[in-house]
């Protein structure tokens, strides 16, 4: 596989008050095209900073030292790399309908017209296998579900046709069910397109359903990084472990017994 | 073992614009004394709508709901405030439930003080317990509710519930927004809570799996409706409704150990 981008002894820093707060402490890790990577951690672990400081999108306040090295050349935000937040509610504007919000990426990186950009914002709502794309082209955010939503961003994110799609905990405000059609979708989405996916979570078992590679990350720093099915089932650090062990799921014992 | 909440046909809907939007329709079911019920279902299924006429922020338009024993649905005024000491509620965000400026000492204390539970002189010791009861340092007390951690903060909110020694607490999406490790030691503590002193919760969440971990029983809502209720053991092995099966389904799985 080549290198998407290599990242060496990446810092960052936020001002807060009078002193700073170090997001970002010394990371080191190279994302290779077309893998799907996964990182995890626990608030405060730093993990959307690496996300924002990819996407070029960290405020200007914040100090960021050391190098991001992309060989194929530095991406533009918005046309090489995609990004999917957490809140679909907050990522799209309630006043512009969901046709203009998809077709955006497309006229702006692709050069295309609106009226062209208006056919792609309906292939993309199509390829979200979202329905009735034709008519959809004319909603606003507000008169679809948070599912749907997330798929209309998801179609915005892919608009411009990025190598890279960060999705930041971008099915943990919805349900389960739901979540795991999201997933189902970004799985499928990054194959059809080879884009390389970096997919963060809280949740290690959803990265392990999804990812190739899973890094671990804990207040600020990178703790370990591994085949998905390696990290989950012979962590080399205690952390990985205890975030293991603190899963929860079908397997899990029960805290409470059956009652007579 | 006698029924603490026993809940037939609570209806609610709410107007949407000139439609009627049914939120909860014709849930029946029943809690007992030291039990934990689960009610699991999607997004929109009206599970917190269920739980907001359980403790009485809303008012339900259909069904009844006993207490105790008394019609829960018909108290007002002093004997309804008398009855709200003995169901208390924890909301999904606590920074959004607690007031962020004030001292956890005021946020355990209000309810100690509004229902007179301790005077001036004996309300730090109380809040100092019920801290302890928590998990939490009674040093704690003196600082403000956005200067603590959000899993600090969560423990706080279930102290506060603690203060009027409720019989039933419901806990709507009570973990879901907490770190994992953070999460697994707050339930551990809440089961072992309801171990010392026989309270009962209604634990709803989107996520089968937590529900599976704390609850005796387990109810799944979709569209408003109840579709299924039985043992945990059961629903989880064998669900009958569509959704149930569709909740166990959509569970993340850690990779299968290799054979």
């Amino acid at each position: 596989m080549t290198v998407l981008t290599t990242i060496e002894d990446l810092s960052v820093a936020f001002r807060q008050g009078t002193s700073s707060v170090t997001a970002l402490d010394g990371i080191n890790l190279t994302i290779k095209n077309g893998e799907q990577l996964a990182i995890i951690g626990e608030s405060g672990s730093g993990k959307s900073t690496l996300a924002l400081t990819l996407a070029g999108l960290l405020p200007a306040s914040a100090r960021q030292t050391g190098t991001i090295d992309w060989p194929g050349g530095p991406p533009i935000p918005g046309r090489d790399i995609g990004m999917v937040f957490q809140d679909p509610s907050a990522s799209l504007d309630p006043v512009l309908t969901i046709g203009e919000q998809v077709a955006e990426g497309a006229v702006a990186h692709l050069g295309l017209g609106w009226k062209a950009a208006g056919l792609r914002a309906r292939d993309l709502l199509a390829r979200v296998q979202l329905p009735d794309p034709d008519s959809l082209l004319r909603a606003y955010p507000h008169q679809l579900s948070g599912g749907q939503r997330q798929r209309v961003a998801i179609a915005a994110a892919i608009a411009a046709g990025p190598r890279l799609l960060i999705a930041d905990e971008a099915t943990s405000a919805l349900d389960t069910i739901v979540q795991a059609e999201i997933v189902t979708l970004l799985r499928s989405l990054v194959a059809e397109e080879g884009m390389t996916l970096l997919f963060i979570t809280h949740d290690i078992a959803l990265a392990s359903s999804l990812a190739d590679r899973i890094a671990v990350f804990r207040q600020a720093k990178l703790v370990e990084i591994g085949a998905a099915a390696d990290i989950t089932r012979q962590p080399r650090e205690p952390y990985t472990a205890s975030l293991l062990g603190a899963h929860i799921d079908l397997t899990t014992p029960p805290l409470v017994g059956a009652r007579a | 073992m006698t029924a603490l909440l026993v809940a037939e046909g609570l209806g609610k809907s709410f107007r949407r614009g000139g439609a009627r939007l049914v939120a909860v329709d014709g849930a029946s079911f029943s809690v007992d004394g030291g039990e934990t019920l689960g009610i699991v279902g999607p997004s929109g299924s009206g599970k917190t709508t269920l739980a907001r006429l359980i403790i009485r922020l809303i008012d339900a338009d259909t069904g009844t709901l006993r207490f105790e024993g008394a019609d829960l649905l018909a108290l007002r005024g002093k004997a309804l405030r008398a009855t709200r000491k003995r169901i208390q509620m924890v909301f999904q965000d606590p920074l959004a439930a607690l007031n962020p400026r004030a001292s956890v000492a005021d946020v355990i204390g209000d309810p100690l003080r509004i229902h007179r539970l301790a005077d001036r002189a004996n309300r730090p010791a109380a809040v100092a317990h019920l801290l302890d009861r928590v998990g939490l340092p009674a040093a704690l007390a003196s600082r403000a509710v956005h200067e603590i951690s959000g899993g600090q903060r969560q423990r706080v909110a279930i102290a506060r519930a603690l203060a009027t020694e409720p019989r039933l607490i419901v806990l709507d999406e009570a973990v879901s927004a907490l770190d994992v490790s953070v999460r697994a030691h707050i339930l551990k503590r809440l089961v072992e809570l309801q171990v010392e002193s026989g309270i009962s919760y209604i634990f709803v969440s989107h996520d089968i799996a937590v529900v599976r971990a704390v609850a005796h029983r387990i109810a799944i809502m979709d569209h408003g409706r109840i579709v299924e209720t039985g043992p945990t053991a059961q629903v989880i092995a064998a669900p009958q409704s569509a959704t149930g099966k569709a909740l166990i389904a959509a569970v993340p799985r850690l990779m299968p150990a290799e054979d």
